[in-house]
């Protein structure tokens, strides 16, 4: 009979302390990131045109003008269920980022982009190198690429 | 919440103790020895630990997990003593904490000061190891039950799965600098290897006959390609191959092939079928389940003939029949919690440890599913243990490890992102 006590006691504590680590833990709960934030990506508009924005939120997002950027690879584009980072931009644009500490490898999978004066259209195979501070023209969206957060 | 844990651990305690269980004062001793060794870690903890909830929701929970493993433990003596052969789980499962604490310091320490596990080298040397250790197990390893596990008198199991994260993350953080028809759209170099790599540890597994590694590795593995992949035609490629995998396994895998059978044929099935013995395994479960009432049937109620693995493959069928399906269902929270505290928002400083600490939350969890699966009469039997609860020293050494890992990475991260925000204010 003593034991039905003793379990009444262990199941009490056991579901005090499941509460207790469960809102312990919500509170720790934050951005998950693949690593440091390694490069800056800055998005500016260059046309009259509303809502260029960056937004790296898969569910409600939040359009900004700045989204950092961990190592790893990313889908920049207009795509809002697909690509990782969405540009809110009129024409369609896919742009396959690679970060990597030193550089950032950029491919044209969609649209076209301006960098250095150079126009670059789509080419699966063409990965263009871009260093700290150069800027990539999408449409009517220039693109800063800055290393650091 | 230091009292709250006090409060659990002596209600367990006398719970256990006064369940009229036959024990040695020996046997009594040692079980109280580890739940006091256990107070002694989450004190320790408590105050080391303050302003660090990540980790102290983590060890907590890896505390209880192992109050009800020591208990567990302690139930099975009574087991022992029925047979000539007298051996004292208590005493087995005391050791086992002493070793699993001094791991979980050692592995914690190098992982938070030091980059060693980083190395180029020490990867290699780590991924090379593993199925070497599969394939010199099969030719030189001694066959048990038909399949080869131990490695050195060391499961496989845990120390494939010990190195396994390292040798994962080795694969899948390095750059993305080549692609396997020269397009981004393809494959990239570093996962082609990650799979061609995994396809040898299943070879090693299936030449082993250790499918509960295999699951683990698969499971795990199959959620790091589709994190990592970020081509939708070749996550829909591997989970064709993966399917195909599943299928063969099932069709040619005789044990996987008896136990959907009886899954299937669960009503069907009478005492003189050759299959009775494995189907009252699932049976008695389910037979007995509504007899257990809110206060279980008592500790020691299950016959061992029919479950001879109760502290390690089947603990969770001893939670649920004995000590109640409430506590069973208790328990299985905090080991849920226990995974979320190890995934939830780890502040990685790199891409690898993001990886290394993904993988090791990863294997944790895949080793719970499988367990309570398996327990509750699924189509697996895996024959994997639960963490902390279930006995092994092996198994429960890896996951301290794998644990401390998951530490050192939040806690390294977490005086990473404080200093980087210290430098910014100043700035």
């Amino acid at each position: 009979m003593k034991t039905v006590y003793f379990q009444l006691a262990a199941f009490l504590f056991l579901v005090i302390i499941i509460v207790f680590l469960y809102f312990y833990l919500r509170k720790e709960d934050g951005e998950e990131k693949m690593g440091k934030d390694i490069w800056t990506l800055r998005c500016q508009r260059i046309e009259p045109t509303s809502g260029i924005r960056l937004s790296r939120m898969l569910l409600f997002r939040r359009y900004l003008d700045e989204a950092s950027l961990p190592e790893g690879s990313f889908y920049l584009g207009s795509n809002v269920l697909l690509d990782d980072i969405v540009l809110n931009t009129k024409k369609s644009i896919r742009l396959y980022l690679n970060v990597m500490p030193d550089k950032v490898l950029l491919t044209v999978l969609k649209g076209r982009v301006k960098i250095n004066g150079y126009v670059y259209y789509k080419d699966q195979n063409r990965q263009i190198i871009i260093r700290d501070h150069m800027e990539v023209f999408a449409n009517e969206a220039k693109l800063i690429f800055r290393k650091g957060r | 919440m230091l009292l709250l844990y006090f409060g659990f651990a002596a209600a367990v305690a006398c719970w256990t103790l006064y369940s009229g269980l036959t024990a040695t004062a020996e046997m009594k001793s040692f079980y109280l020895l580890t739940v006091l060794v256990l107070l002694a870690a989450e004190t320790v903890m408590t105050f080391a630990g303050r302003k660090k909830k990540n980790l102290y929701s983590c060890g907590t929970a890896a505390l209880i997990l192992a109050n009800a493993g020591a208990s567990l433990a302690y139930r099975m003596n009574q087991v022992e003593t029925e047979t000539v052969d007298e051996v004292s789980h208590s005493k087995q499962y005391f050791e086992d904490v002493i070793l699993m604490l001094i791991v979980f310091g050692l592995v914690y320490v190098t992982v938070r000061f030091t980059r060693i596990y980083q190395l180029k080298i020490v990867n290699l040397i780590i991924a090379a190891a593993l199925p070497a250790v599969l394939f010199i197990t099969r030719i030189s390893g001694e066959e048990s039950n038909g399949a080869y596990i131990s490695f050195f008198g060391i499961l496989i199991f845990a120390v494939v799965l010990a190195g396994y994260p390292f040798a994962a993350a080795f694969f899948l953080a390095r750059e993305e600098s080549r692609y396997l028809h020269g397009s981004v759209r393809s494959m990239p170099l570093n996962l082609a290897l990650f799979l061609g790599y995994i396809f040898i540890l299943y070879a090693g597994c299936v030449i082993c006959n250790e499918f509960g590694l295999l699951l683990v590795v698969g499971i795990t593995s199959t959620m790091l390609f589709y994190i990592r992949s970020r081509n939708f035609g070749t996550k829909l490629l591997y989970t064709a191959a993966c399917g195909v995998g599943v299928l063969l396994s099932g069709i040619m895998i005789g044990h996987i092939q008896e136990r959907i059978y009886i899954w299937i044929h669960l009503s069907e099935i009478t005492p003189e079928d050759p299959l009775a013995g494995k189907a009252e395994s699932v049976l008695y479960v389910f037979r007995n389940l509504p007899r257990t009432g809110f206060w279980g049937n008592g500790l020691g109620s299950i016959p061992v003939s029919i479950y001879p693995t109760l502290n390690t493959d089947h603990a969770f069928v001893a939670l649920m029949l004995e000590y109640s399906l409430v506590f069973a269902t208790l328990i299985l929270l905090i080991g849920i919690l226990y995974v979320k505290a190890l995934l939830a928002g780890c502040p990685a400083d790199s891409l690898y440890d993001y990886i290394l600490n993904l993988c090791c939350a990863l294997i944790i969890g895949s080793i719970i599913l499988i367990h309570i699966g398996s327990n509750l009469g699924s189509s697996i039997t895996a024959g994997i243990g639960m963490p902390f609860v279930s006995e092994g020293s092996a198994v429960n050494i890896m996951l301290a490890a794998l644990t401390a890992v998951h530490c050192g990475i939040y806690e390294r991260g977490r005086r990473h992102a404080l200093s980087e925000e210290k430098t910014v204010y100043a700035n």
